[in-house]
């Protein structure tokens, strides 16, 4: 970095403090970005370099957040002003204590690849290249479609009026790769994603080979009969679907303010035992594993669900201190709002079974790759319901028939309480939620027009 | 002064071997106030600007950005950008562009009061006061009420000669609130939007609206989930435009089509939908988002998409639209400066028909009326046809009656079949944005906007609850 992001912070808080607040933070981010986008040929290559500066001022119980994209000094005082203003007509909040007073970061491991902090935009147009061949020579009746490769590096400074300065960098590559089978008239896709700290994480040729090898074989999908089946979900479809459930109910402010379905249960047994939750913060090489949080917390390993007892939330500051605990390193933030406590690496404590055990296992089911809309699932009702786009009839242990169209649906809730029978020990990521497949004994499907 | 230095920057990028380039400025004040529970949890405000470089080199294209907007900061990111080009010049797809007539223009939206200028003392209170008239006695666990807006300017500049200038404002109030009664819990979201300027908070009753969202979650958490299967449906306005927008909208944006992923290519001419529905795409709608240019300079057309169930046009950006030979229809749209422009709705809407409500339900026998209020969102998969999305609390229908709401309606269908079901049409058309929302494509985010009248349709799958 050019610029000392720490110094910058350092002076955004002491210009917020002669200017009368009576405390500040200062939170900085500065993160530059490759892409280049592909389908059958590149597309675009792109650059792009994003800095924020967002300040928090205090006046007693007050207040008030400016942000802005400028971290240039001729802009700080500025910035200052307006977080000053704001606090100044904010109400009073009765469970103000104070911006962080402790703070502290740990050792991680595996969350800054040199070599993509120095990358050039040829080592991500060759690797594009190499991903276009090999899906073409799979099959010639397949393309890549609506494809992107990016790499970006984040800096993040804090400062406070406490003494807090911290920064950190990170690095991540990203993979999203479509593939298109043409086949007499008839059209199947299907799509890969991966989302890692490090370059050699990345296998470009497995992710071309499984992409373009599904849409060659779902072709011919169709929807099947409404009616009950066995589901078996993909690992990192199952991820999301904790993601839509966990991440946002977990967490201390909605169990404070009284929107999540997990308030006042601490201890009682929400799930069977085979069912364990981690937040493990400090993961080697995880996507969420950071050595302070957004507050100058150190991240750890928090259990939250203990073979099937609920047994912790997610804290950052605030929401700790309201309920006189410690933070537990779960703030996050971008520069233009508030942290909330959200996870890190939310996990599944994963099974014994092999991925293809649970589809042996299965008399008459349904497989499911990869679905759309399952984040509009409710987390406060249990509600679940996704739509699959790529998924596999199983009858007796066997995948057969490619499946599209239909509903999945049941409530999550009960699935915990048992609907999930197997757990696989095949654990995958899709952003910062990683999980193994799971099957599910019994779950509704809407099809068949 | 940006169109000073917008000269400079092409003509070093002329220079550097650049066949085209444009360059984009944005600056966007913007705040979102969020009440919960009675307190004030966050007064978040910010100011964003940057800009990003698009250019064409030797047939490839680069593009680069920066938050940095000082002359020699944006030097270095022509020179990035042409860069990004050259190195996929050997191996990326020739671009062309439809032409453009150069425009020079400036345009914003109309409003009367900046929000700027309202006192923050003004703000919070009315957000305040919406917030805890939501909070209905113990049934209302949480009341989370948010008040935003926006200010940005846009201005484009090209090698081509164009310079574009579009001033927004954009206002909302959001109300979510959760309900626990006898032990199920359950959620309403809803959220009232427009461009224009503060005028529109001060001139509705914010308090009838957060308290009504409260009264639809007591009322959910006592309603059952349908069971799955097969039905006949009516869609009130409020869900028709998100229907509409995912189960035909994305297939008929440009570079879906141009790749041959929508199940729509090559079939312009060809029936796609029942001769009662009529789709139209246009920047300038009475509730909907203000688009007169998109992000490439180009003027947003009234785009027809669907005339009487005949498919007519897709949209396109610039760039789509020279693969099909037809001039672009104002529909290449960025986020913001970071990110390039590509093909995005605007206002995707059904044209109204000659039946009311009554008469749609009347011969319903066994169906559900489906309702957009509380509704979470959308998506689809171009390629395969099918999308899925989730209606807010909606009402069954039996014997041609309105009969007990239910919830947990997710919904899914199959593009090139649910227009084709399309019974009956409503008379009277309404289209809505939103300030919190927005549709997602590519990793980018764009406001929209979406309506239609009341629209009975013959079957749709609904996904049964738990």
């Amino acid at each position: 970095m050019m610029v000392d992001l720490v110094e910058v912070a350092e002076r955004a808080v002491a210009v917020a403090e002669r200017l009368g607040a009576d405390e500040a933070e200062a939170y900085i981010s500065s993160s530059s970005r490759l892409q280049v986008s592909f389908d059958e040929r590149i597309d675009l290559t792109s650059a792009t370099v994003t800095t924020g500066l967002g300040l928090r001022a205090v006046l007693g119980k007050k207040v008030g957040l400016h942000a802005n994209s400028s971290i240039k000094t001729k802009d700080i005082e500025g910035v200052a002003r307006s977080a000053i203003s704001i606090a100044r007509v904010s109400p009073s909040d009765p469970d103000w204590f104070s911006l962080p007073t402790s703070f502290g970061s740990l050792p991680v491991e595996k969350t800054f690849d040199k070599r993509i902090a120095e990358t050039s935009p040829d080592l991500l147009v060759e690797a594009a290249s190499q991903t276009i061949d090999t899906v073409r020579g799979y099959d010639p009746r397949v393309t890549p479609i609506r494809s992107t490769l990016n790499t970006s590096v984040t800096h993040i400074a804090i400062a406070d009026s406490h003494g807090l300065a911290l920064e950190r960098s990170g690095t991540v590559v990203s993979l999203s790769l479509g593939a298109m089978a043409e086949e007499a008239g008839k059209k199947g896709l299907s799509n890969e994603h991966s989302l890692t700290r490090n370059w050699e994480e990345v296998d470009f040729k497995a992710m071309a080979v499984a992409s373009a090898e599904r849409a060659l074989r779902v072709t011919d999908a169709k929807p099947i009969p409404t009616g009950e089946v066995s589901v078996v979900w993909r690992n990192d479809l199952f991820a999301r679907v904790l993601d839509t459930m966990f991440s946002r109910t977990l967490t201390a402010d909605s169990v404070q303010g009284g929107r999540s379905p997990w308030a006042g249960r601490l201890g009682e047994e929400v799930a069977s035992d085979s069912f364990s939750l981690f937040d493990e913060g400090l993961r080697v090489a995880g996507v969420g594993t950071r050595e302070f949080d957004d507050e100058g917390s150190p991240q750890k390993t928090l259990t939250l669900i203990d073979r099937g007892v609920l047994s912790n939330y997610l804290y950052d500051c605030y929401t700790a201190r309201k309920y006189r605990v410690s933070s537990t390193g779960n703030a996050r933030r971008g520069y233009q709002t508030a942290p909330t406590p959200q996870p890190n690496n939310l996990i599944l404590q994963p099974g014994d079974a092999e991925q293809e055990e649970l589809i042996r296992e299965t008399k008459r089911g349904l497989y499911v790759v990869e679905a759309i809309g399952e984040w509009l699932s409710n987390p406060i009702s249990g509600d679940l319901s996704a739509t699959v786009t790529n998924g596999f009839l199983i009858e007796k242990g066997e995948l057969t028939e490619p499946v599209k169209g239909v509903i999945v649906a049941g409530n999550f809730f009960d699935m915990l309480k048992g609907g999930i029978d197997l757990i696989a020990n095949d654990l995958r990521n899709s952003g910062r939620v990683y999980s193994p497949s799971v099957r599910v004994l019994r779950m509704t499907v809407a099809g068949g027009l | 002064m940006q169109y000073d230095s917008a000269g400079r920057l092409i003509e070093y990028a002329t220079r550097l071997g650049a066949s085209y380039l444009d360059i984009r400025y944005q600056d966007v004040a913007s705040e979102v106030v969020t009440v919960e529970n009675g307190v004030l949890k966050s007064f978040e405000s910010g100011r964003t600007s940057g800009a990003g470089i698009r250019t064409i080199v030797n047939g490839a294209m680069g593009f680069s950005s920066d938050t940095d907007t000082a002359p020699s900061a944006l030097r270095e990111k022509v020179r990035w950008a042409v860069k990004m080009a050259k190195a996929s010049a050997m191996s990326a797809e020739p671009k062309h562009l439809a032409t453009v007539n150069p425009v020079k223009d400036s345009v914003r939206t109309p409003f009367k009061i900046d929000p700027e200028d309202v006192p923050n003392e003004e703000k919070v209170s009315i957000a305040m006061d919406a917030n805890k008239e939501a909070m209905l006695g113990g049934e209302i666990r949480n009341s989370t009420s948010r008040l935003g807006w926006f200010h940005e300017h846009r201005h484009f500049i090209s090698s081509e000669g164009s310079s574009v200038d579009v001033e927004t404002v954009m206002v909302g109030l959001s109300q979510l609130s959760v309900a626990l009664v006898e032990g199920r819990m359950e959620r309403v979201y809803d959220g009232e939007s427009l461009c224009k300027g503060f005028e529109f908070i001060e001139g509705r009753d914010w308090n009838a609206f957060s308290r009504d969202v409260s009264e639809m979650a007591v009322k959910a958490t006592k309603a059952s989930t349908p069971s799955a299967g097969v039905y006949e449906v009516v869609v009130d306005p409020e869900l028709i435009g998100l229907v509409l927008h995912e189960a035909f909208g994305h297939a008929s944006e440009g570079d879906l089509v141009t790749t041959k992923e929508s199940v729509l290519e090559g079939r312009i001419g060809q029936r796609v939908a029942s001769p009662l529905v009529t789709i139209v795409d246009d920047g300038n709608v009475d509730g909907g988002y203000f688009l007169p240019y998109d992000d490439e300079g180009a003027k947003k057309t009234r785009q027809v998409v669907v005339e009487e169930g005949i498919l007519k046009g897709f949209l396109h950006s610039r760039e789509t639209a020279q693969k099909l030979g037809v001039p672009s229809s104002g529909n290449g749209r960025a986020q913001d400066f970071e990110s390039p422009p590509i093909v995005r709705q605007t206002n995707y809407f059904l044209e109204s028909g000659d039946q009311t409500l009554e008469e749609m339900v009347e011969d319903v026998k066994d169906g559900l009326y489906i309702c957009g209020r509380g509704a979470g969102g959308g998506q689809v998969d171009v390629g395969l046809g099918t999308f899925t999305f989730r209606a807010g609390p909606s009402y069954t229908i039996k014997n041609g009656r309105l009969g007990e709401l239910v919830r947990g309606v997710s919904i899914s269908g199959a593009v090139l079949q649910t227009l084709m079901d399309v019974e009956a049409v409503g008379k009277n058309l309404s289209v809505r944005t939103s300030f919190f929302g927005g549709c997602g494509k590519s990793g980018q985010r764009a406001r929209v906007g979406h309506g239609g009248p009341h629209t009975k349709i013959r079957r749709m799958i609904i996904g049964g609850g738990g």
